[in-house]
């Protein structure tokens, strides 16, 4: 842990704002979203605890030099493929999914923890072989290692995680010079499999490709779920109808309105130009700080965990957002400090805290 | 940092900022450019309509006469349709359409098509299992109006047609009541306003003052007279003289309500109050009524019956066409003679007599509660078509036109003692706004209770001496026969006449007065051997039927009751 004044003079500021700002916001529009819900009426407050609690776990991470997880790294892997070992053999069941792990007074979905810790080991997994990113058996090894925990996700089954975790491998192998040959070989692997394969598949088969892929295609309760998110978009206008006013969300024709379909909510109410370009702005902004940091690092774990980082936020507004406005398919992933859920939101303050640590520690000797 | 990892970032960051921007493209087309098309999609306001439930209609002791039910509509929807051949099949046997024309609709390329109009719950209940093995098929149910009594009161009732609107007799009459009123408003759905309730106006209930029992033996009788006397139609009326509420009133030939769209349009037509005739004889009541309470005659008084009397340059002859010589009042009325009523109306003069006739309601509607009544043809001096023949035609009930309704009803004035009551059929009505109960109203006073017991003491005669076919055991009766001629385009008609009786009983304390009226009976053209007969015969049962006792005992139990 570092407490001396010059380590903290790089603490980016505005970084933290943004991302204050971003999440105050989320908890003001899941009050809204909750509202005639009775069961619900507690999330707000609980958001905000989450919130707070985030904050301190995201100084005191940043506290801890980055370095520290990064020499654990092998450990941290070994400990969350355990967990979502444990969670295939004995988790908890929501959803028709076994996501989540109780710990009797408090239940962890190790996933959204994991994706950040991801991040950080398999960036040290990278720093460590970047004078082999030329070798083919390279990404072959690192695409197991990013592989073993994307299968065991996959199982639960958590489609769109798993398609994140394939996103962070992709940036940050991307961003660690992954040959262009090497891209396009996989590239080319993969579509020919889709290609030859899939035409040959009985009928049937097609059909459980195609749910196994979108599952919520198949489902009437999703396709409503997304019709009505687009009717929220589409009547929210310019200015939106109002805090608290939309029609859309308070009469319940929306669902999971303070997770999945927050986004269409706060459309609604906020309008365009309170509510959506507000959010995509500020997310734009924390991602380009973040990616500011990756470039500032010299040092190549920095480099890439905080670019992980990055991209997990992206794809995951992306998707979030994508599905508000059907160009993505249905999943369950969130809304990045908007969304209501603790899990999500202090691991999203861990890995600002990660990038915080990476910032304040890129100057070797800062004698300022 | 080195070139290639700079520029690999930058195409990261690039990647970025395009799927930024469909993003924000995607948002814009969704919230700024089909904005106004979701709007109005989704609109706070929505017009919510609450339909009442139309009202049940009674009879006197609550037997339902109409109520709502519902026939069916039979859609499909074509691409649900898994084998269209052997749907079809099916459904040409029960909907009892041309199988080729239902094949063609269920292979129709839209998303829905109608296979039926309406239907009955039966048809509708086989279409119901034929949709649960094989799917694909709707049943929509239609509101419709249903006559558990089918053709019981058919006139009386009326129907309704299929747009809710009550088409003839009480349904229509009543229509606003029955109906009642939808209510709609535009109300906002949003959960920021208070949201104000639709609530309709539910339909009221009816009760009748007619007996089903009454209504069916009336029915039956009359059906039977029909067939016995060879008349096309008719017409019986029972009333309470005491109140003017109709017990029962029937017409021949009737329709059934639940198949009207089937009857034919002058039979929807309600002969009760619209059809108007010459009353023919019965009108002698009236006349003498009004000679008696005027004090131009006493029932002692005498004519000189010459068998003719010119009066305006026209002849009256009697029935028989013979002279009576001196006769007096009772004896006119028993023997019916057109000379004799002629010269008391003479006596009277124009001036009383139809003022009288005023009195009596003629030329008016009674006002009876249902739809489409008729006021009757009553010249008057002054009048255009009025003569002074009239005077004398009047008097024996021709030259003027009458509906039966109004002819029971001037008669009832009579039979009760003087008072003139408005008929009338609905005695409750039970609304969501209270109950409302029928008071019987005294149109006016025509005559003296002294002089409608001296014109009673007549008809009592008149029915003892020379009606014998009227009279029934036990029981005192009062009435007179009429025998009209039937005018068709001006000219009367030389065999058909229009026989009626009308009569009250028991005499001194009437509880009902019937009028019975049969047209062009082919056995005979009198009324004293058609109508007559047809109303003891109904008497007879309608006594039992309504506990009139007969008058001995209720004499004697009036002795009793004053001893006591």
């Amino acid at each position: 842990m570092s407490f001396n004044r010059s380590t903290w003079r790089h603490f980016d500021i505005w970084l933290t704002a943004a991302v204050l700002l971003i999440t105050a916001y989320g908890i003001l529009m899941i009050r809204s979203a909750v509202t005639g819900a009775p069961a619900l009426q507690e999330h707000p407050r609980l958001q905000l605890q989450w919130a707070i609690i985030g904050v301190i776990v995201m100084i005191i991470i940043s506290a801890i030099d980055y370095r520290f997880l990064t020499s654990a790294h092998w450990y941290i892997y070994g400990a969350f493929v355990a967990a979502l070992l444990f969670v295939i053999l004995g988790g908890q069941i929501n959803n028709d999914a076994r996501r989540w792990i109780s710990l009797g007074f408090i239940e962890i979905q190790p996933s959204e923890f994991g994706r950040i810790f991801l991040a950080v080991t398999f960036a040290q997994f990278l720093a460590g072989r970047q004078h082999r990113m030329h070798q083919f058996s390279n990404t072959i090894i690192s695409l197991l290692y990013v592989g073993l925990p994307i299968s065991l996700i996959f199982l639960q089954p958590d489609l769109g995680m798993s398609i994140l975790f394939l996103v962070i491998w992709f940036v940050m192998i991307w961003l660690a010079g992954l040959p262009l040959s090497h891209f396009l070989i996989l590239a080319a692997v993969g579509i020919s499999a889709a290609v030859f394969i899939y035409p040959n598949l009985a009928p049937y088969q097609k059909d459980r490709v195609t749910t196994f892929i979108n599952p919520e295609a198949a489902d009437p309760e999703s396709v409503f779920n997304v019709d009505q998110a687009e009717v929220s978009i589409g009547t929210g206008g310019t200015w939106g109808k109002g805090y608290m006013q939309g029609t859309q969300s308070q009469l319940g024709f929306l669902r999971v309105q303070h997770t999945d379909f927050i986004f269409s909510m706060l459309t609604e109410e906020m309008g365009l130009m309170f509510g959506s370009l507000p959010v995509l702005f500020l997310m734009g902004f924390i991602l380009l700080r973040i990616l500011r940091v990756s470039q500032l690092t010299p040092d190549p774990a920095g480099k890439f965990m905080t670019a992980g980082i990055a991209a997990i936020l992206f794809f995951q507004t992306v998707v979030s957002v994508g599905m508000n406005v059907r160009i993505m398919p249905v999943t369950g992933l969130t809304l990045p400090f908007v969304s209501y859920g603790g899990s999500s939101l202090i691991t999203l303050f861990i890995a600002i805290g990660v990038v915080q640590s990476v910032l304040m520690r890129h100057r070797k000797q800062d004698f300022g | 940092m080195n070139n290639s990892q700079l520029r690999r970032m930058w195409i990261v960051i690039l990647g970025l900022i395009f799927a930024t921007f469909i993003i924000i493209g995607r948002l814009v087309a969704f919230q700024i450019i089909q904005g106004k098309e979701w709007a109005a999609r989704t609109s706070d306001e929505l017009v919510v309509i609450a339909r009442p439930e139309r009202g049940t209609i009674y009879d006197r002791n609550g037997a339902v006469l109409a109520a709502n039910g519902a026939d069916y509509q039979i859609g499909a929807s074509p691409n649900l349709i898994v084998d269209a051949e052997e749907m079809a099949s099916q459904l040409a046997v029960i909907l009892e359409e041309p199988r080729r024309q239902i094949l063609a609709d269920l292979e129709a390329d839209t998303p829905f098509v109608m296979l039926s109009g309406r239907v009955s719950s039966d048809v509708a209940e086989r279409i119901r299992a034929l949709n649960d093995e094989y799917g694909g098929l709707q049943i929509d149910p239609l509101p419709r109006r249903f006559y558990p009594q089918g053709e019981l009161m058919c006139h009386t009732l009326g129907y309704v047609d299929f747009d809710g609107n009550g088409g003839a007799g009480i349904e229509g009459y009543y229509q606003p009541e029955l109906a009642g009123e939808a209510a709609s408003a535009t109300i906002n759905i949003s959960p920021f306003y208070a949201q104000e309730s639709v609530i309709a106006r539910e339909g009221a209930d009816m009760v009748l003052t007619i007996d089903r029992s009454v209504q069916y033996l009336v029915e039956q009788t009359l059906k039977e007279a029909m067939v016995e006397y060879g008349a096309e139609g008719g017409t019986i009326i029972v009333m309470d003289p005491r109140t003017g509420a109709i017990l029962a009133m029937a017409s021949e030939p009737c329709y059934n309500p639940d198949d009207f769209y089937n009857a034919p349009e002058e039979m929807l037509f309600n002969p009760i109050v619209s059809r108007q005739y010459e009353p023919g004889s019965v009108m002698k009541l009236v006349t003498m009524a009004a000679a008696l309470d005027s004090g131009t005659v006493t029932p002692e008084t005498t004519y000189y019956d010459s068998g003719e009397l010119w009066v305006g340059g026209h002849r009256s002859v009697n029935w028989d066409r013979a002279a009576h010589g001196t006769v007096d009042m009772t004896t006119l009325l028993a023997r019916s003679l057109n000379v004799g009523a002629a010269t008391i109306a003479t006596w009277m003069g124009a001036d009383t007599y139809y003022d009288y006739m005023r009195r009596f309601n003629f030329g008016s509607p009674t006002g009876i509660d249902i739809m489409s009544e008729a006021g009757g043809l009553m010249p008057l001096p002054g009048d255009e078509i009025w003569t002074e023949s009239f005077l004398a035609t009047n008097a024996y009930g021709q030259s003027l036109a009458v509906t039966p309704l109004q002819m029971v009803t001037a008669v009832s004035a009579i039979a009760n003692g003087g008072e003139l009551m408005q008929p009338y059929l609905v005695q409750e009505i039970h609304s969501s706004s209270g109950t409302f109960i029928h008071e019987p109203s005294v149109l006016s006073r025509p005559i003296s209770p002294q002089t409608a017991k001296q014109v009673t003491a007549m008809a009592v005669t008149a029915v003892a001496s020379e009606v014998p076919e009227a009279k029934i055991d036990g029981y005192t009766i009062a009435g007179k026969t009429g025998t009209a001629q039937i005018a068709e385009n001006g000219v009367y008609l030389q065999e058909d006449t229009i026989a009626s009786f009308i009569g009250w009983l028991p005499a001194d304390n009437p509880e009902i007065i019937v009028l019975v009226k049969l047209d062009k009976p082919q056995v005979s053209p009198w009324g004293s051997t058609t109508a007559a007969p047809t109303f003891a015969k109904l008497a007879n049962e309608l006594v039992v039927l309504l506990g009139i006792p007969p008058d001995d005992v209720r004499l004697r139990d009036d002795v009793m009751a004053l001893r006591n």
